[in-house]
């Protein structure tokens, strides 16, 4: 497969700024580390839908990583739930953008923040080793649409405007 | 520029406003059917990754230290419930949960291995002081 250095130029913009809104994010105090909105995922949702499934995981891995090393949280229990419940949404939102027009970039945000939260707190009880947390689901189901939704908006936002000064070719652009 | 003008709404899908629909009901049925079973705190249930949930009566007041993996997290037990007094952590997320009181009501250490929980009486066999 031939990849067009044009891309790979986007790809890795798309890199940085996953890693500059992570951090931008994690200078922000948050009441639960549930109610944050997931600023990084913006652009792994972008380059899922305008570059595909395989870059949006080389972003979001490359997110993960730096993330790590910037928050000194690098292989910590927070970088290995964080690193599955972020595989998780990818491997969602994937299935989901499978299923053709059905969802929208909003609808398929949820998804993948739906996807991470379930995730995230079955890999943080089964790190504590037992269920409590649970009684956090209707929270995180919550956070999921709250953030997810934003998320999805402030996505499709940004591909209107990328579209717009035809940094990504429109037939690029496929939900 | 600004995506909240009408004519420059997303064109959301069905799917994606049914979807959004459930998953928002779902939370409220959730919380709804967790405050619609909760009876007024009774206990403290304390769950420390590796060992048995301890439970403490709520009308017993005085300040409980428990020994995690990362530390000392001393829990208080007062007239408005229990709460975390201290803690070993970095991001004291378990402190800013405040008060608990109504069964249901939970406060997580995830670096601590800590999960405190209210629960209603307690079984009798339960019980540990």
């Amino acid at each position: 497969m031939f990849v067009r250095p044009r891309d790979v130029a986007r790809l890795g913009l798309m890199a940085s700024a996953a890693i500059v809104l992570f951090a931008f994010e994690s200078l922000v105090p948050k009441p639960l580390p549930w109610m944050k909105l997931g600023l990084g995922n913006l652009p792994v949702l972008v380059a899922l839908v305008s570059f595909g499934g395989g870059p949006a995981l080389a972003v979001s891995a490359i997110k993960l990583v730096v993330g790590g090393l910037l928050s000194g949280g690098f292989a910590g229990p927070a970088f290995v739930i964080g690193g599955g419940a972020g595989f998780a949404s990818w491997l969602v939102m994937v299935a989901v953008r499978r299923m053709g027009g059905l969802f929208s970039v909003v609808g398929l945000s949820i998804w993948g923040a739906l996807a991470h939260q379930l995730i995230q707190l079955v890999l943080a009880a089964g790190y504590i080793g037992h269920s409590g947390l649970f009684a956090l689901l209707p929270l995180a189901l919550f956070s999921a649409l709250v953030s997810g939704g934003a998320i999805g908006l402030l996505a499709w936002w940004t591909l209107e405007q990328l579209a717009k000064i035809g940094w990504l070719d429109q037939d690029h652009i496929n939900v | 520029m600004w995506p909240l003008k009408t004519e420059n709404a997303p064109a959301l899908t069905r799917a994606d406003k049914i979807f959004a629909l459930v998953v928002g009901l779902s939370a409220i049925g959730l919380i709804l059917y967790g405050r619609y079973t909760a009876e007024a705190g009774g206990v403290l249930i304390v769950e420390l990754a590796e060992t048995a949930p301890a439970t403490h009566d709520l009308s017993n007041y005085g300040v409980l230290p428990v020994v995690g993996p990362l530390g000392v997290s001393q829990i208080e037990i007062g007239p408005k419930g229990a709460r975390v007094l201290s803690a070993p952590c970095v991001h004291k997320i378990c402190m800013r949960r405040g008060w608990m009181q109504r069964a249901g009501d939970v406060a997580a250490c995830v670096p601590n291995g800590l999960v405190l929980r209210i629960a209603g009486a307690a079984p009798i066999d339960a019980m540990i002081r």
